[in-house]
């Protein structure tokens, strides 16, 4: 009896031509090899470098100063003589900026928090950054938000220029936050009318936020060819500001969520001089702190190209394989083009997926027939498909010429804008049909 | 018909009913003698496949806070959309196998309304199934591991806010009474030939289940001399009450009301809660087995005493909010 069974089955397996896995897998090219997965501990010398910070001083100087920034800076706590006397004996002494740091993470009082903010910008401080950074993160007034990036900027980092746009929307802060923006575009060589819009104002920052994190460095740094330049050496970083990051990367080993999620945040907006340090934990035999590193470099994108000799090898490892693909295409890693291709027909949707996802953010118009392939496979499961034509709709060609040649600047620009603005408003439409059908 | 067959005959009616392809990828003779080689085996990639042959064992899970961990509303308020990165590692994982029982989980970016399912629990890093026991001959073939009896199970997020600790420090590991004796009630489960098995409900009831809160303390409200008696005994959780999230409050509440029938207002005699990581006070959250009771004076002039006890999912809320659960309300008379 149960040899009939089996040769029902055999019939009926017959019939419907065999398994898709299968298929795919008989008439895939022959896949190069990866190259070996080198990964080490990277928490034990995170956390050296996180000890190494050199000392500040100790808790009871930082509160004299910290009176003495009150006494200079909050309105009406002092007579108009000795608040000015404060404010110079505060800014003649060689360690306030560390209460700076203090006040701009501590006070109640949002006017000396952005005050601290403006005059931490002026210091020049480096190994501000972090903290300026998180403080982006939890800043709740707005007018100490927009001081805070514009302190950024003057330090170098345009890693909060979305923020200081959204400030200028603001009914409460868009004075200031305007204001800041004028000075910020034209350190940056930004040209602007004698009167800005808000308009204008916001858009030039959205822009220069976007070339920021595409490069990780601000205008003047960019190479002739348009590239950014090389991120420097953990060594060669400041070694406060080296400490600093490097004891946010050591929160990626730990349970709790926030000093996770703060780590990622400074990580991502931070540019180029974080880079190296978070490469480490891409290359850390930790799985935790691999994946959250992994996680960094695909928020940067472009930026951490330099990522990608370190993240191909992980792409058959079991637990960080598929996000690293991810990685892969997001930094435009060319040399992984092959081997994302040959995954599109591997046995595991999380890769299958992540290999479709990977192409798409690649660019790669070569990738369409293969992409096709398996959106149109209707024993593929919804999870790939779903990658795969959104794949294919962010390789677009179409798209990505006309926006080449308004980059290039070779075809009647306001024309190109129209048509792409067609295109785009035309995508627009069917997606809120489309909710709208539901 | 030895136990092999019967299986077979119900994996071979359930290709019948649906007749679709990739069932077939399943080794289609089971092994009688109880062996199976690797490559025979069938890997698992999705709750969908399960579903085919085991739609009761879905039906508890569908609906339930572990499938809907990704979609819940609630969470994506607090995760910012899962922008924050680091909430899927629990609410939308990898198979916890893969990154081992007890381990804390990593987070996948494949099938968003599957959230914690058949997948994460019951499927090894080979796309296999484990169950409590070796069932070669069935279609999925379950392999025993011991763990998925155990605490460990769970434990790889469910002791982010120390639930399976609280479970350890208290006197049910010595009674053997696991999770799952509470939060997986035995159901019986048809097979294909018509006969019942033991099986395990998957509705995980917890926190929104009613019936679950009213289980967890045992309420007295007496009165000792001028003093209102109010008490609260962790008699039904394995762990504290209220226990994970700190939004989570138990708290008793009393209001007197005088002879000529004036109400007072309702005051609070007790809450229980640990505290959000910014916010000041101990953790008062009541560990199992154990015993609260808060005294109040109780006025001149009283002729009753109400007390009520309430839970609730988020910790200022009012009353009427649905996020409040009445679980007991007592009266006592004074005089
Ligand atoms: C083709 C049908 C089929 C599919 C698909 C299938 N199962 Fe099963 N499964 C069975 C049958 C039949 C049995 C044995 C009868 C029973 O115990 O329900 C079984 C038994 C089990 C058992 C052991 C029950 C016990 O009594 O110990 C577990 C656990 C299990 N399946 C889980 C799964 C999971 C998880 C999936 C999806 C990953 C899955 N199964 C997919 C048919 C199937
Ligand atoms: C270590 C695993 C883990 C991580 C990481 C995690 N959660 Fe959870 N979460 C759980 C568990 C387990 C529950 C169920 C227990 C409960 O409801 O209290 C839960 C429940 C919740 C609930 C309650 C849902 C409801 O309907 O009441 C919210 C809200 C929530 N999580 C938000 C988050 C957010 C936001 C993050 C990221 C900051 C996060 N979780 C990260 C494990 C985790
Ligand atoms: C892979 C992670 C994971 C594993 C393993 C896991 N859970 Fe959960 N569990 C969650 C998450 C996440 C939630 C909350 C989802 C939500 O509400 O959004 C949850 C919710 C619950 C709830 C419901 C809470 C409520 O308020 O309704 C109970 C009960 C529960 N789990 C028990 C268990 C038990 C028992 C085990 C072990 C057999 C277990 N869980 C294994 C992640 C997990
Ligand atoms: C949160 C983890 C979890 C999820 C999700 C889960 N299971 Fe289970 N399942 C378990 C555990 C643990 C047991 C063993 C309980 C015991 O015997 O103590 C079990 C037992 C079973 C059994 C045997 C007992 C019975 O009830 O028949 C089957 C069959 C089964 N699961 C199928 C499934 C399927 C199908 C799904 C998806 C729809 C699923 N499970 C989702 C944890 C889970
Ligand atoms: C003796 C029975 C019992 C045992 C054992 C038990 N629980 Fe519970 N559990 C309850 C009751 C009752 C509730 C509802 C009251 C509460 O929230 O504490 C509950 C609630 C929960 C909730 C919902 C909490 C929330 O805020 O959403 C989770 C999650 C949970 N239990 C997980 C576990 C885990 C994990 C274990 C094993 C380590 C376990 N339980 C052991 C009875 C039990």
């Amino acid at each position: 009896m149960i040899a009939r069974r089996r040769s029902a089955l055999t019939l009926i397996l017959a019939l419907i031509g065999c398994a898709p896995e299968r298929v795919r897998q008989a008439t895939e090219p022959a896949v190069p090899a990866l190259p070996p997965v080198e990964l080490s501990p990277a928490m034990p010398g995170l956390e050296e470098l996180a000890a190494s910070a050199p000392a500040g001083p100790g808790e009871e100087r930082i509160a004299e100063l910290r009176d003495l920034f009150e006494t200079g800076y909050r309105a009406g706590y002092a007579q108009p003589r000795s608040a000015a006397m404060a404010q110079r004996a505060f800014a003649e002494a060689d360690d306030s900026v560390w209460a700076l740091e203090d006040v701009l993470v501590n006070h109640e009082d949002p006017a000396l928090r952005a005050q601290a903010a403006f005059l931490l910008g002026q210091s020049g401080r480096k190994a501000a950054l972090p903290i300026l950074m998180k403080r982006v993160k939890y800043e709740a007034d707005p007018i100490a938000q927009s001081w805070v990036a514009g302190a950024l900027a003057a330090l170098g980092c345009h890693g909060a220029l979305d923020q200081l746009a959204t400030m200028m929307g603001r009914e409460d802060s868009a004075q200031v936050a305007g204001s800041i923006a004028i000075d910020v575009l034209r350190a940056a060589g930004v040209e602007l009318g004698e009167t800005p819009s808000y308009q204008e104002l916001q858009d030039r920052c959205v822009e220069l936020f976007g070339a920021w994190k595409r490069l990780g460095v601000v205008p003047g740094e960019v190479q002739a060819d348009g590239s950014a330049p090389a991120a420097p050496a953990v060594e060669d970083l400041d070694p406060l500001l080296r400490a600093r990051l490097a004891a946010h990367l050591v929160a990626l080993a730990h349970q709790p969520l926030r000093p996770v999620d703060d780590c990622r945040f400074i990580f991502q907006r931070v540019g180029l001089v974080g880079l190296r340090l978070a490469e480490r934990c891409v290359r850390a035999s930790e799985p935790h702190p691999r994946n959250h590193g992994l996680e960094i470099m695909l928020g940067l994108g472009r930026s951490a190209a330099v990522v990608g000799d370190a993240v191909l090898p992980l792409f058959d490892d079991e637990l960080t394989g598929s996000v690293s693909m991810r990685v892969a295409g997001a930094v435009g890693y060319a040399p992984a083009l092959p081997h994302l291709s040959a995954r599109l027909g591997s046995e595991h949707v999380e890769i299958r997926a992540a290999a479709a996802a990977a192409l798409g953010l690649m660019g790669d118009p070569e990738a369409l027939p293969a992409l096709a392939a398996r959106l149109s496979d209707p024993n593929e499961v919804v999870d790939v498909r779903v990658e795969a034509a959104a794949a294919i709709a962010r390789i677009d060609v179409g798209r990505a010429f006309l926006l080449e040649r308004a980059q290039v600047g070779d075809y009647h620009e306001p024309t190109l804008l129209e048509l792409l603005d067609g295109v785009d408003r035309e995508r627009a439409a069917a997606r809120s049909a489309a909710l709208r059908g539901r | 018909m030895s136990t092999g067959t019967r299986i077979f005959s119900a994996a071979l009616f359930v290709f019948a009913v649906i007749g679709v392809g990739r069932f077939l990828l399943v080794e289609p003779e089971p092994a009688v003698s109880g062996e199976r080689t690797e490559q025979t085996a069938r890997r698992f990639q999705s709750a969908q496949e399960c579903r085919a042959c085991h739609q009761d064992v879905w039906d508890e899970w569908y609906g339930s806070h572990h499938q809907i961990a990704y979609l819940n509303t609630e969470v994506r308020a607090l995760s910012d959309d899962f922008r924050n990165k680091e909430c899927q590692a629990c609410h939308l994982p990898q198979p916890i196998e893969v990154t081992g029982f007890g381990q804390r989980t990593l987070p996948r970016k494949t099938r968003p309304d599957e959230g914690v399912g058949c997948i994460e629990c019951h499927v090894d890093g080979e796309g296999r199934v484990m169950g409590t026991r070796d069932l070669p001959g069935a279609p999925c073939a379950p392999r025993a591991r011991d763990e998925m009896a155990d605490v460990v199970h769970c434990e790889s997020c469910h002791n982010q806010h120390w639930t399976t600790d609280q479970w350890r420090a208290s006197s049910y590991p010595e009674k053997g009474i696991g999770c799952n004796d509470c939060h997986m009630p035995e159901v019986a489960r048809q097979l294909a030939d018509g006969t019942t098995r033991k099986g395990r409900g998957h509705g995980y009831a917890g926190a929104h289940d009613t019936a679950m809160l009213k289980k967890a303390g045992t309420f007295t409200v007496t009165r000792d001399g001028a003093e209102l008696v109010l008490a609260l005994e962790n008699t039904g959780a394995g762990h504290n009450f209220p226990t994970e999230e700190r939004h989570r409050v138990v708290d008793i509440d009393y209001r007197f009301i005088a002879a000529d029938g004036t109400e007072g207002a309702w005051e609070r005699a007790y809450r229980f809660r640990q505290p959000y990581r910014d916010e000041p006070g101990e953790n008062t959250q009541l560990p199992a087995g154990e015993r609260h009771e808060s005294r109040v004076a109780i006025p001149d002039g009283t002729a009753r005493a109400e007390a009520r006890l309430w839970y609730r999912l988020k910790p200022y809320i009012s009353d009427d909010d649905p996020a409040s659960t009445l679980l007991e309300e007592r009266e006592v008379v004074i005089e």
